[in-house]
């Protein structure tokens, strides 16, 4: 059955509809066309189930769903994928370094949330510091795991950095943009670029938030993971 | 890094107990300032330490005496190289120092700060030298102190360390069976000696915090221009070997740190297990200066090698152009010519082991703990 999907997006709008084509029983529509569901950077329209990129969902709210890219990448997806199958074991750590040039957000609540969706836990020990544009987050787990995650906002302009390292009881998981670069050579020292794969999160994104449409899935258990993640970046470096 | 002397008669070493992996002694041996002359070691050790100590001597072509003093006393020694257990280390160097003799010893300096504090009161007050075992030569460390120096990324803000040994340390954990006993920490490490793992030899447990930590905390020290930790927080388990967590020690450890100059810094460091990664295992150094940042592999330069048949745990990827060992004996060399100081010093490596000491309180507590230093 095609599902009609509309788009109402302030950035980015024509890398979701390019995303969305490639999606087998999904038509692309206005939003005066009548559609099944709607993304869109705030709000929703006339009911409509709707994912939210960006925004954080009103508490309660039975149409609106909470975007979660980082859960989508597709390191992120391998690397749930083997913890999922158990060829890693037990979560013991996770590490990220994630750093961004200033006046991009590094992404606090989104690691954070990642750290709680791939542990599996909520934590029992917080702890976090700062120095001018540097946060480190440190928790704790119930079953031991830890989780140790640094942010900056000042790398030059340009390119952020993203590493993340899983380390289970039966082995470990990376995913590093430092792997990841390949050189260019243009007089001096050679530049390290990765091949653009930026968007490469947005069409799963997509694909789960029709399925969660389709099969009248609630948006509670993203919401409430969202607003967790956030109240905990807050509570920690406050 | 200047040359030394090598018209000059080569310093005299004898090494003091040389019962773990015997890189250092090695080392000091390969470096042409340096001659190994004896082996020494205290009568009353255990059977397997004089066996061990007689095996090297032979190799060496070079008397074992189990007499320490004896030892000193006989055969005009210039310097020692302690090789011991972690627990014995700061006992045999502080008694070389009284004799007047310089030191290297192997890392951990100590797992307790009132041997790291002897052992500093009879160097400063014989005036020896002291190098404490690091790897601040290996190739990507000094690229990084290099690109530091030169001013590339600004003033250091951050700096973040990720050290993992991909090593197994026996059976893994929720392996024993109901009704063996708890694994015996020190048969443990005897038996590591075959694969060069028993870096934790001993009768006191160790967890990898406290016997590897002071590898990247030396980067760190170091990189930081010897900025002092003034406060950790830390969470620690024993997540992988059976080893550890019959002895209530950690194979994985996490530290936030608060570092004097406001810069901020974490460690994680774990003893991850051999299937955890094809080499030796992940280390990475993170710096982020007010001008820029690096992201520096501590592997590199490296080669891969893959071949039909290849043993499962042999390290695909070799590191090459690594000159660490031959340039700390280098440094030691200098060191005792006075004309360049130990690139980790006995003071260095205390506030070291006093920075794993207030990780572990805080670990026990979990709350941030200062680290205790001694005045500057």
């Amino acid at each position: 059955m095609m599902t009609r999907l509309a788009f109402r997006l302030d950035e980015d709008e024509a890398d979701y509809r390019a995303a969305a084509s490639r999606i087998g029983a999904v038509e692309v529509v206005a939003l005066d066309e009548n559609p099944d569901a709607l993304v869109a950077s705030a709000g929703t329209a006339a009911g409509l189930p709707t994912l939210l990129i960006g925004a954080i969902p009103s508490v309660g709210s039975e149409n609106e769903f909470a975007a979660l890219p980082l859960r989508f990448c597709p390191q992120v997806r391998a690397i749930r994928a083997s913890l999922d199958a158990g060829q890693l074991g037990r979560p013991g750590l996770l590490r990220l370094h994630r750093w961004s040039p200033p006046g991009r957000d590094p992404g606090r609540v989104a690691a954070v949330d990642l750290a709680l969706w791939l542990i599996g836990e909520q934590p029992v020990a917080t702890h976090g510091i700062r120095s001018l544009n540097n946060d480190v987050i440190h928790l704790g787990f119930p079953s031991g795991a830890m989780a140790l995650l640094d942010f900056t906002e000042a790398l030059p302009a340009g390119d952020g950095y993203h590493s993340l390292c899983l380390v289970g009881s039966n082995g470990a998981a990376y995913a590093d943009d430092h792997r990841d670069r390949n050189l260019f050579f243009t007089g001096g020292a050679p530049g390290a670029t990765p091949p653009n794969f930026s968007k490469a999160c947005l069409r799963p994104m997509l694909e789960d938030f029709l399925s969660a449409v389709r099969e009248k899935r609630s948006p509670e258990h993203t919401t409430r993971d969202l607003l967790r993640a956030r109240q905990l970046v807050e509570e920690v470096m406050a | 890094m200047r040359a030394t002397d090598r018209k000059k008669a080569p310093f005299r070493v004898g090494v003091l107990s040389v019962v773990k992996h015997a890189y250092l002694p090695r080392a000091i041996a390969a470096h042409p300032r340096f001659k190994l002359v004896c082996v020494a070691d205290d009568a009353e050790r255990p059977g397997w330490t004089h066996e061990r100590n007689q095996s090297f001597a032979d190799e060496f072509g070079i008397p074992y005496i189990r007499d320490v003093a004896d030892a000193i006393e006989r055969f005009d020694l210039d310097a020692v190289a302690v090789s011991s257990e972690a627990e014995r280390h700061c006992d045999l160097a502080a008694r070389a120092a009284a004799a007047g003799l310089h030191v290297v010893v192997d890392k951990p300096l100590a797992p307790r700060l009132e041997d790291c504090d002897r052992l500093i009161a009879a160097l400063e007050r014989h005036r020896v030298q002291c190098l404490v075992w690091n790897r601040n030569f290996l190739p990507a460390i000094v690229q990084a102190r290099e690109a530091l120096a030169a001013g590339n990324i600004g003033t250091l803000a951050a700096i973040h360390c990720d050290f993992y040994f991909s090593k197994d340390a026996g059976p893994p954990l929720c392996t024993r069976r109901a009704g063996d006993p708890p694994i015996d920490w020190l048969g443990r490490q005897l038996e590591a000696h075959a694969d060069g793992s028993d870096g934790g030899v001993g009768t006191m447990p160790m967890g990898e915090l406290q016997v590897e930590g002071i590898y990247p905390l030396a980067y760190i020290r170091m990189l930081t221009g010897g900025a002092r930790v003034r406060r950790v927080f830390a969470r620690t388990a024993a997540h992988f070997h059976q080893a550890h967590a019959d002895n209530g020690i950690d194979d994985l450890a996490t530290l936030t740190l608060e570092i004097e100059n406001g810069v901020v810094g974490s460690l994680c460091i774990g003893r991850i297990g051999a299937a955890a990664h094809p080499d030796i295992g992940e280390i990475k150094l993170h710096l982020i200066g007010e001008k820029g940042a690096m992201v520096i592999s501590e592997a590199r330069p490296e080669v891969a090698i893959h071949y039909r048949g290849q043993p499962l745990l042999e390290f695909k990827h070799q590191r090459i152009a690594d000159e660490n060992n031959y340039l700390l004996a280098e440094n030691f060399a200098l060191a005792i010519d006075g004309t360049q100081a130990p690139i980790l010093d006995a003071r260095g490596a205390r506030d070291i082991c006093a920075t794993v000491l207030a990780a572990l309180e805080s670990a026990r507590s979990g709350r941030p703990v200062a680290v205790k230093h001694l005045p500057a």
